[in-house]
């Protein structure tokens, strides 16, 4: 039989025949297993829990979406619907013009999407790369317009395009959004943290800084435009007060406030509402799970150096 | 062709704060000029003054006669290259050298030739399809020097290009970088901390303190004629020795003194203490550690001139390959010399060390200028 001799710090010497060892090393292993089996176990029930708690509003609202609205006012508890209907959908979609509103935002917020991501990319690149006098002031200043809130403006924005005459159409409810101080924060800051010496280098090489911008800087922080255009598309997207403010005929209404006019079609019907808010939130939720991983990595490229 | 001037160029960074100071320099076409000097002297300022990538503050910059100062970097056709490299990360190796080139509209197959003739001469041919970020050190520096090298650019610029390599990479490089500068036939102006790559590949040398040059001269002159104290210090390495030593006059004779020990002095050095006034005042004897002999008799080179012996207190031994580094302690000052493996000099042990006349170097002690200079 072969045996296995180790010595132990305290100089003790440790003989054990290779089946001993093999029972230790079972031993240890199932005691691992366990722990760490216990451990993810109760790891995964708190996170349904939580999950429970926090998406409880929302799986409500899709199941009251389903239910006939006799169904939800009465005193029962009842938290899925009895008799599963898709009738709200139906009267939604015929009440209002719903496919044009979800179409309207669609439009809405891709542009403006597009527009900050182009916007502020340009603004940051030259507050970050290049050098010119009065930067340290000019960014202080925009950085300032973030502290002023956008209800404080709204009604000044509102009489200035409504003097342009441009109430009730797309520009409208675009144009004022095209760029944004967040944005310009949020790109400087990534910006900051690309090495200055690619951008030296490639000016050496003859580049010119529009170049620049496309063959290097947008490859190398394509993470960072993914976060800001989902961010921004969410934020364009759930816009509410000035598209209220700004549309009055249904054609130029996005969904969100198309939603609220269910609401005044029939006081009653909350379940059509409901209906209604299911829908247009598909869009959101989809956009949101194509593009966490890029916003949850462009948040943090920025502000934890690797 | 490339000659680039620098007329009295100036850095002021913050008010009253000079990174460089009136630095005059003219490099000739395929010179290869190397820039050292301690940290924050101002070398990497003056690479980036001359490439563009800094406003220069006052004076004048010339590259082929043309005054360049508002010239932008990527009209002045200087290829840099820089210490971490800088390579695009995204790109294959293949793209970051063809990069600069595809900028200038050269035709693909054009490109193609020069990218492999490139690649061969650097012998990282087989990279080319790797992206750049995946590589090793010393494959990216190559790969850097490789992208610059792809448009005969009229000079290279080169900031501490090697320091990131390992010391056997480095050699290896350092014998490239010679190859390709006999090869290349253009300027290149390299900055570097390394005593080795800068007398190895330097045709001048150019020393800095404090944002001004202390002297530019090729490696030889600088070992042999150094301007002052500092640049004699700098350059060499172990660092050259210094004593301070009284200057008597005893009958005809002028000599130098220190503790009992004295050393007569002929020719020049007895002319140059007696031009300058030294004799009653002290002066700073500079030796070189490999001008320090342990034994009569044994000096290789024919025209040695010893001194008498000093004795010396060993206080440290270091095996540097074939050679011994000793350091020891003689009348309160440190001596470092360099001898032959089979010495047997342990530390404590006292010895008789000999200089050698004809080496020895004198420094004014207030201004440290090299009182001997300019033989
Ligand atoms: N952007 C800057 N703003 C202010 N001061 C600077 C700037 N860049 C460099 N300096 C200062 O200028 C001086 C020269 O710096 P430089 O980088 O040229 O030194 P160096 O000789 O290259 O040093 P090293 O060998 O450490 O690279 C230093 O004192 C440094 O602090
Ligand atoms: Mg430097």
């Amino acid at each position: 039989m072969s045996v296995n001799t180790a010595t132990n710090p305290n100089g003790m010497v440790l003989a054990k025949s290779k089946e001993e060892i093999e029972l230790l090393h079972q031993k240890m292993n199932s005691r691992a297993k366990t722990k760490r089996r216990t451990k993810t176990t109760l790891l995964v029930l708190g996170n349904v829990v939580m999950a429970l708690v926090i998406l409880l509003p929302l799986l409500y609202a899709i199941s009251i979406a389903f239910m006939p609205s006799s169904e939800l006012f009465t005193l029962d508890m009842n938290l899925l619907p009895k008799n599963p209907t898709l009738q709200n959908f139906k009267e939604a979609l015929t009440k209002v013009p719903l496919v044009r509103f979800v179409l309207n935002s669609f439009l809405v917020a891709g542009l403006i999407t597009l527009g900050q991501i182009i916007s502020c990319s340009l603004a940051a690149f030259a507050f970050s790369f290049l050098e010119f006098k009065g930067k340290g002031i000019l960014f202080m200043l925009v950085m300032a317009t973030m502290m002023v809130p956008g209800e404080a403006t709204i009604i000044s924005n509102y009489l200035t395009v409504s003097s342009w005459g441009w109430l009730d159409s797309y520009p409208v409810l675009i144009i004022p959004y095209l760029t944004s101080a967040m944005g310009i924060f949020l790109f400087r800051q990534f910006y900051m943290t690309f090495p200055i010496s690619l951008y030296e280098s490639a000016k050496l090489d003859g580049c010119s800084n529009l170049r620049f911008i496309i063959k290097i800087l947008i490859p190398l922080t394509k993470s960072a435009i993914g976060a800001m255009a989902v961010y921004t598309f969410i934020n364009a997207w759930n816009m509410y007060m000035w598209p209220l403010l700004v549309t009055g005929s249904s054609e130029m209404r996005t969904v969100q406030i198309g939603i609220s006019m269910l609401h005044s079609v029939d006081a009653q019907s909350i379940t059509l509402m409901i209906a209604g808010v299911v829908m247009i939130i598909v869009p959101s939720i989809l956009i949101f799970i194509v593009g966490q991983k890029q916003l949850i990595r462009g948040m943090f490229s920025g502000a934890v150096k690797g | 062709m490339s000659e680039i001037v620098l007329r009295n160029v100036c850095k002021e960074y913050n008010k009253g704060n000079m990174a460089v100071k009136n630095f005059n320099l003219d490099i000739q076409d395929k010179e290869f000029i190397i820039f050292v000097g301690p940290s924050g002297c101002g070398k990497s300022t003056t690479l980036r003054m001359i490439a563009g990538l800094e406003d220069i503050s006052n004076g004048e910059l010339y590259i082929d006669g043309e005054l360049v100062n508002y010239v932008e970097p990527q009209g002045r056709d200087l290829a840099m290259v820089f210490q971490n490299y800088a390579l695009y990360p995204h790109m294959t190796v293949y793209e970051n050298m063809a990069f600069s080139l595809k900028i200038r509209k050269i035709p693909k197959s054009e490109i193609k030739k020069r990218v492999h003739e490139v690649a061969k001469i650097l012998e990282i041919e087989q990279l080319l399809d790797r992206r750049s970020k995946d590589l090793s050190g010393g494959q990216k520096q190559r790969v850097a020097i490789g992208s610059a090298i792809m448009r005969q650019p009229k000079a290279f610029l080169m900031d501490e290009p090697l320091s990131n390599l390992d010391a056997k990479l480095r050699a290896q490089m350092r014998i490239e970088l010679a190859k390709l500068h006999e090869r290349l036939e253009t300027t290149i102006i390299y900055v570097t901390h390394d005593q080795t790559e800068a007398m190895t590949l330097g045709s001048r040398i150019v020393v800095m303190l404090d944002g001004e040059i202390q002297q530019a001269a090729a490696p030889e002159i600088l070992y042999n004629n150094p301007i002052n104290k500092f640049v004699a210090g700098f350059i060499g390495s172990p660092a050259m020795n210094f004593v301070r030593m009284n200057v008597i006059s005893d009958t005809s004779e002028i000599m130098l003194e220190k503790e009992g020990f004295r050393i007569s002095t002929k020719n020049r050095m007895k002319e140059v203490l007696i031009s300058d006034n030294c004799v009653g005042h002290e002066v700073d004897l500079g030796i070189r550690p490999e001008n320090i002999y342990t034994e009569v008799g044994k000096e290789s080179a024919i025209d040695v001139d010893l001194t008498d012996a000093i004795e010396v207190e060993v206080v440290a031994r270091e095996l540097v390959g074939a050679e011994v580094i000793l350091y020891a302690n003689w009348c309160g000052v440190q001596l470092c010399a360099r001898v032959e493996q089979e010495n047997t000099s342990r530390e404590g042990d006292r010895v008789n060390w000999y200089l050698d006349c004809n080496c020895i170097k004198l420094f004014d002690v207030k201004s440290e200028q090299n009182l001997m200079y300019g033989e």
